[in-house]
Formats: structure tokens, C-alpha cells, sequence
């Protein structure tokens, strides 16, 4: 909260444009790719299963040719706590089970190859979430995002679920983050303004707690009246969300990304044969 | 399940306050050693007494998605490391926005809110207790730790029953909050265990480190905020001051 200016902190994870080959997939197909690894990385309990799907980001990352720099940034300020877990993890012996060779015991600790292959795929399920979370911030925008995810919700109208509704609170959310964020600068200067800096004061949790209160509650309550004005605004113009309405830009799905698709559907059917 | 526009853009004008809320920090005001009390949740809470069950899982859905973002893309800490993970960064807030909406449409017509709450921790430290059992780290120790804070809440809940019991708007608000709040923490660390990423009792630990001032902080905020805002709605015209 320095220098009143909260804005600066939502430049992080922008897209990094390369124009590679993945920049120039669909969005569809890179939100389905995204969301097959990531099915591989969650319930992947086995190390070459979720060693493969990192290696597999790592070479994707690569072709989207996002700088070695940013990718490793955000990696490698976590790796220490990422280590320090893995040893609290083989410390408490958690997936441990009575079918387990030892490895090694000393006392009351107890190293298995069930607690190493457990401590090492978490580990490689931290560091493999994290790149490929990265790769797909970092390849498409936002927009782009939320017109795949609504282009791809749109079956589901038919089933009966508010497809366009979800990708319109999207889409009003990301708009709204700017403005919220200057809405809470012009608070904080305004409290200060008046004698009360929320950034000093007495520590001590209670007051830490009662300082953040002028901040909080004008905010909400600003949000909540932008949020009523906007609900009239969308009603005086008969805006009942995207039922029934054409897009100005349309997504057209290419033989490269049915290709990929393929690629990534291969991989998951037979990340999940091999265990 | 129909969203009218009102849902639609009180979730997305909400959604984005929680983003900010966990982008620039506000939402973590530090209480030592890197555990922080956390106030994320607040527009969730927020979303589901004013707007209903579904727009507050819709904040919720979105709140849980961009910790899961902000984890993998801009870590800050060592608990970033577990919200990587959707199941557990994702899954266990859905359901803040139902149980908030609930508790505080069952207490404002009853006034007996906590009771409901207090059910809900409860239910939640059993689960967490005995999938410890199951799992075979038997042992005293977390025992007696969720049975003396059974007891506390029950205590708590009763001196709060007291001091407002003539006004049931507030004790519904604080009933929501409580309990919302509490099932935050339940049901991430609850996740925490049952992945494996963090021991049993070190969660019970963090857990009844960090949950009381959480819910107290969650409590006043929301008290504040939603009586602010009806005031305010009830004159038409906005606020006088």
C-alpha cells in the first residue's frame, strides 16, 4: 500500500506477447489444453505420470517462447518452501501405508518409497501447476479468455445452466477490477486527507483490524451502488445477457488447434492408462 | 436457475472487490509469524446475504479461481504453494456463499443463528477428526483440542446471544459471518489434510490460531458494511452526509 497507488500491483501476470504458435491457437484450445493438464497434474498420483505432464508444459512453454526470466521468477521464490514442505512431509510420513518398502529409519522417523514418491510428486505438482497456470496467462488475454470460455459455455444454455450470465459476471468482474482498484486509492487519500493514514497507527491485531474499516466499508458500499447502476443501466437497454445474440468477433477453430486438441487428449487417456 | 441482471452485476462488481481485496493485499492483515487473518471472503459473505445463494457461489467460484491465479502466477508466501492446488484453493469456498445465505436467513427468522453455525463447526471438526483417526494418526491431543473448542464457540455464542438478542439483524448478520467464516477455514484446511500437504494437528494448530479473530474480523466488517448499505438504500437519494 505504498504511495497510495494500488493500481501498480495488478500489472503482474500480463501477457507477454511473442506471437508464437500457441499465441496463435484459439482460446478454446488453449483453455481445453489448460484444463486437461491441469486434470493431470490434480489427480496424478504417480511420479512419471505427473513428471511427464511437467515436462510436457516445460516444452510448451518453451514453444510459446516466454522468457526463461519470467518463468522461473515466480518458481523460484517458492522452491525453498516448496523443499521445506517436502522434508515436513517425509518428517510426518503422510502416504505412508503398511505395503511400503523402507528406505530408511532412524528413531521415530520412517522414509519409505511411498513417502519419497508422495513428497516428490507434490512437489512436481506444485512446480508443474505453476508453469502451466503461467503459460496460460501469459498467452492470452483476458478478453480472449472469457470469449472462449462463453463460446464454449454456450451448450450448456440448452441444458438449462446460465452459460452467458457466469462468462458476463466474468467479464464485468476483470472490467471492474481497475475501477475498484482507483475507487480504493481515492478512499485511502481521502482518509488520509482527513487525519486518519490507514497505513500507520498503533500494531496490534484489534487496531490493524479496526484500521482497515474506513477502508473497507466505503468500498463495499461504492461497489454495491456501481452495481446497482449498472443492473439499471443493463435493464433500460433490454440487455438480458448473450441468449440469442450474435458476436462481433467470431472464434474459428483452425487445423492447428484440432491438432493440438488431439495431441492433449492422447496425452491425458493415456496419462490416465499408465496411473 | 435464472440470473436476473441485478445477480449478474452485483456478483461481478463484488467478484472484482475480492480480486483487489487479494491483489493489493488489503484482504491480509498480518497477525505474526506470516499467518495472517484474511478478509477475502467478505464480498462472498456479502454477495450471499444481499443477493442470494448463487450469486454468492458465484463470487465464490471466481474469488477461489483468482487465489488458485494469483498462487501460481505471483506467489508471495509459503501457503501460495497449497493454493495451486483447485482442490484446494477452488472447491472448498463454493460453498461459503450457501452456508453464509443460510445461516443468516435461518437466523434472522428464528434468532438462533449461532446454533446453526456452531452446528456447522462441528460438523466440520468431526469430519477433519476423524478422516485423522481413519487415516491412523490417532492420538489425545487433537481430541481434547476440538472438544475445548467446541466448548469456547459454544460459550462465545452464548455472550454474543445475549448482547443482541434485541437485535436480530445484527445477530443474523454476525451468525452468517461466523459461520461462513469458519467454514472457510474448516473446509481449506480440511482440504490442506486430506491432500496430504499439511499434518492433521498442525492444521488444528493454524486453525485455532487464525479462526477467532478471522470471525471476529469477518463479524464486525460484515455488520458494518450491510447495515451501511441498507440505510443508505432505504433513502432514496443516497446518504445525507
Amino acid at each position: 500500500m505504498e504511495d497510495f497507488r494500488l493500481i501498480q500491483y495488478l500489472t503482474t501476470g500480463q501477457v507477454i506477447p511473442t506471437e508464437s504458435p500457441i499465441h496463435r491457437l484459439d482460446p478454446r484450445t488453449r483453455l481445453l489444453g489448460f484444463v486437461g493438464m491441469l486434470v493431470i497434474f490434480v489427480t496424478g498420483h504417480s511420479l512419471p505420470t505427473v513428471t511427464a505432464a511437467l515436462l510436457v508444459t516445460v516444452g510448451v512453454l518453451l514453444l510459446a517462447r516466454v522468457p526463461a526470466c519470467y518463468a522461473v521468477r515466480g518458481v523460484a521464490s517458492l522452491i525453498p518452501w516448496v523443499l521445506i514442505i517436502a522434508v515436513l512431509q517425509l518428517v510426518f510420513r503422510i502416504g505412508d501405508g503398511p505395503e511400503c518398502v523402507e528406505i530408511l529409519r532412524f528413531g521415530p522417523l520412517r522414509i519409505t518409497w511411498c513417502t519419497l514418491e508422495f513428497a516428490g510428486v507434490t512437489l512436481v505438482r506444485v512446480l508443474g501447476l505453476m508453469l502451466l497456470m503461467g503459460l496460460l496467462i501469459w498467452t492470452s488475454s483476458i478478453t480472449g479468455l472469457v470469449h472462449g470460455i462463453e463460446t464454449l459455455a454456450r451448450p450448456l444454455d440448452r441444458v438449462g445452466l446460465p452459460a452467458h450470465g457466469l462468462a458476463l459476471v466474468g467479464a464485468i468482474a476483470l472490467r471492474f477490477v481497475p475501477t475498484m482498484a482507483m475507487e480504493a486509492d481515492r478512499l485511502l487519500k481521502a482518509q488520509a486527507a482527513r487525519g486518519g493514514d490507514l497505513r500507520q497507527g498503533k500494531s496490534g491485531i484489534v487496531h490493524r483490524i479496526r484500521r482497515v474499516l474506513p477502508l473497507l466499508v466505503p468500498l463495499f458500499a461504492l461497489a454495491l451502488r456501481r452495481a446497482e447502476r449498472l443492473a439499471e443501466a443493463m435493464d433500460s437497454r433490454a440487455y438480458a445477457g448473450g441468449r440469442g445474440r450474435g458476436q462481433y468477433v467470431l472464434l474459428q477453430m483452425k487445423r492447428t488447434d484440432w491438432l493440438s486438441l488431439c495431441l492433449v487428449a492422447l496425452f491425458v487417456v493415456g496419462a490416465f492408462a499408465w496411473g | 436457475m435464472k440470473l436476473n441482471t441485478r445477480n449478474i452485476a452485483l456478483a461481478g462488481v463484488l467478484s472484482a472487490v475480492s480480486i483487489i481485496l487479494a491483489v493489493t493485499r488489503v484482504g491480509y492483515i498480518p497477525f505474526f509469524a506470516g499467518i495472517s487473518v484474511t478478509i477475502m471472503h467478505l464480498p462472498v459473505i456479502i454477495g450471499a446475504i444481499v443477493g442470494g445463494p448463487v450469486v454468492g457461489t458465484i463470487i465464490s467460484l471466481i474469488f477461489g479461481v483468482s487465489s488458485l491465479i494469483l498462487a501460481s502466477v505471483s506467489p508471495l508466501g509459503p501457503s501460495d504453494v497449497f493454493f495451486t492446488d483447485p482442490w484446494v484453493s477452488v472447491i472448498p469456498r463454493l460453498f461459503i456463499g450457501v452456508i453464509a445465505w443460510a445461516v443468516y436467513r435461518s437466523a434472522r427468522a428464528s434468532g438462533r443463528g449461532w446454533v446453526i453455525g456452531l452446528g456447522v463447526l462441528l460438523s466440520g471438526l468431526v469430519i477433519l477428526l476423524s478422516y485423522n483417526l481413519v487415516v491412523g494418526q490417532a492420538s489425545l491431543g487433537p481430541l481434547i483440542g476440538v472438544v475445548v473448542g467446541a466448548l469456547g464457540l459454544a460459550g462465545v455464542g452464548g455472550i454474543i446471544w445475549r448482547a443482541f438478542r434485541a437485535h436480530p439483524e445484527e445477530l443474523a448478520l454476525i451468525s452468517a459471518a461466523v459461520a461462513a467464516t469458519l467454514a472457510n477455514t474448516v473446509l481449506v484446511l480440511g482440504a490442506l489434510v486430506m491432500r496430504g500437504y499439511v499434518p492433521g494437528a498442525m492444521a488444528l494448530a493454524i486453525g485455532v490460531a487464525n479462526s477467532p479473530l478471522e470471525m471476529a474480523a469477518a463479524a464486525i466488517i460484515t455488520v458494518a458494511v450491510v447495515s451501511a448499505w441498507y440505510q443508505i438504500s432505504l433513502r432514496p437519494g443516497g446518504s445525507t452526509v
